[in-house]
């Protein structure tokens, strides 16, 4: 006849009771052939379970890498066009520098009623056209000197962005064969495991007799 | 966390072999549980902000592995396997009697486990493989399921006798 106490042999087992539930549990076992019996093979079949249980070998760790917030060029190309771009609009302005330089001087060169303008104011204009002339060359070389400037920084920029890139895609094949190496050996070890398999139930049947005992 | 990858990385690496073994041995798959750990992870960073506790971060993260593992393997429609994830033509007919049930060696034992293991349906495997490989108690186990304790003591209660039986066999 089945002992009361055997329905919260399990529970005891597995930890589950509190811990006056488990004294009473632990009295009553010590007093019950039955329930001991029955504890003492609930405890094994827990052990050997537990036993058996084992972590995964990885086929490489994961790396977390959320999304960016803020929106991001579609390639390093972007950035490179985006730097040709500025360098368009500082020429552009560096043209209406020069346009309003030659029509001013033009302007003070055709004014009427200007005295002398045959002779010293002759010489005056020319200077001043000559003057202007050094500002529009400067003006022009410092352009020249920006756009060089600006299309070196986006040359270093896209080369940078392709090495990247070539990072990033080189430690995904790394990654993915890896876990293809990974997957391989669990194959090649399952298979193992079922020729150990395989060679035990041919053992069993050329014997014909139980298997002598193991370890409890 | 305040949006810190660096911390949620030291997480990750702190649970991803846990998630992955359990997800492994409920799908059978190792090439799909990695994906779904993966999966979990992302679930976990894009949801961190709704974990109240951080103290229950483990069986909050293993409810998502769950959820994960169920979506993939209700959308699984592989030849003769049903939504459970087992081949009923490996499950029943991989049943290897040896004797009285006592030790045979570590790597034989560990293959019957293992067999027995498939042989169950997947919320007692399951219920198996949080209680006794991941340690969770009843009420951390019923969450993770999102079932009544109840319901999750009989799946564990049946598991371990059905394994018992086939082992001892």
């Amino acid at each position: 006849m089945a002992c009361e106490g055997q329905g919260k042999l399990m529970d005891f087992v597995l930890e589950e009771l509190s811990p006056s539930e488990a004294r009473e549990v632990e009295l009553h076992v010590a007093q019950c052939g039955d329930c001991a019996h029955s504890l003492a093979g609930l405890r094994e079949m827990r052990a050997v379970l537990t036993k058996q249980f084992s972590d995964s070998p990885l086929p490489s760790h994961l790396v977390f890498l959320p999304e960016r917030e803020a929106p991001q060029p579609t390639g390093p190309l972007a950035g490179f066009l985006e730097s040709l771009w500025r360098t368009a609009a500082l020429a552009a302005v560096a043209g209406a520098v020069f346009l309003g330089i030659v029509l001013g001087g033009y302007a003070r060169w055709a004014e009427p009623g200007r005295k002398g303008a045959s002779g010293a104011s002759m010489t005056q204009a020319w200077l001043s056209g000559s003057k202007a002339q050094a500002i529009i060359d400067r003006a022009v070389e410092k352009a020249a000197a920006e756009q060089k400037k600006d299309l070196r920084a986006a040359s270093d920029k896209l080369a940078a962005d392709l090495r990247a890139d070539q990072a990033r895609g080189l430690e995904r094949v790394a990654r993915r064969m890896e876990f293809l190496e990974s997957a391989q050996n669990a194959v090649w070890k399952e298979t193992q495991q079922q020729g150990v398999l395989v060679e035990l139930v041919a053992r069993n049947s050329l014997r014909g007799q139980s298997l002598p005992q193991g370890k409890p | 966390m305040g949006g810190d990858r660096q911390a949620f990385n030291a997480l990750v690496r702190r649970w991803e072999r846990k998630v992955y073994s359990y997800l492994v041995y409920l799908t059978g798959r190792p090439e799909d549980a990695f994906d779904l750990c993966q999966d979990v992870f992302v679930s976990a960073y894009t949801n961190l902000g709704r974990l109240r506790n951080p103290e229950r971060f483990r069986p909050w993260l293993f409810q998502i592995a769950h959820n994960t593992a169920y979506s993939h393997l209700r959308g699984t429609s592989r030849d003769g396997e049903g939504p459970d994830g087992v081949n009923p033509s490996t499950g029943g007919g991989s049943e290897i009697r040896l004797g009285d049930g006592s030790v045979w060696g570590k790597g034989e034992l560990k293959l019957l486990v293992e067999r027995a293991l498939e042989a169950l349906p997947v919320e007692q495997r399951e219920a198996i493989i949080l209680k006794f490989y991941q340690g969770f108690k009843f009420a951390e186990i019923a969450e993770i399921q999102d079932c009544p304790m109840s319901t999750i003591k009989t799946r564990v209660y049946a598991g371990f006798e059905q394994l018992k039986k086939i082992l001892q066999s």
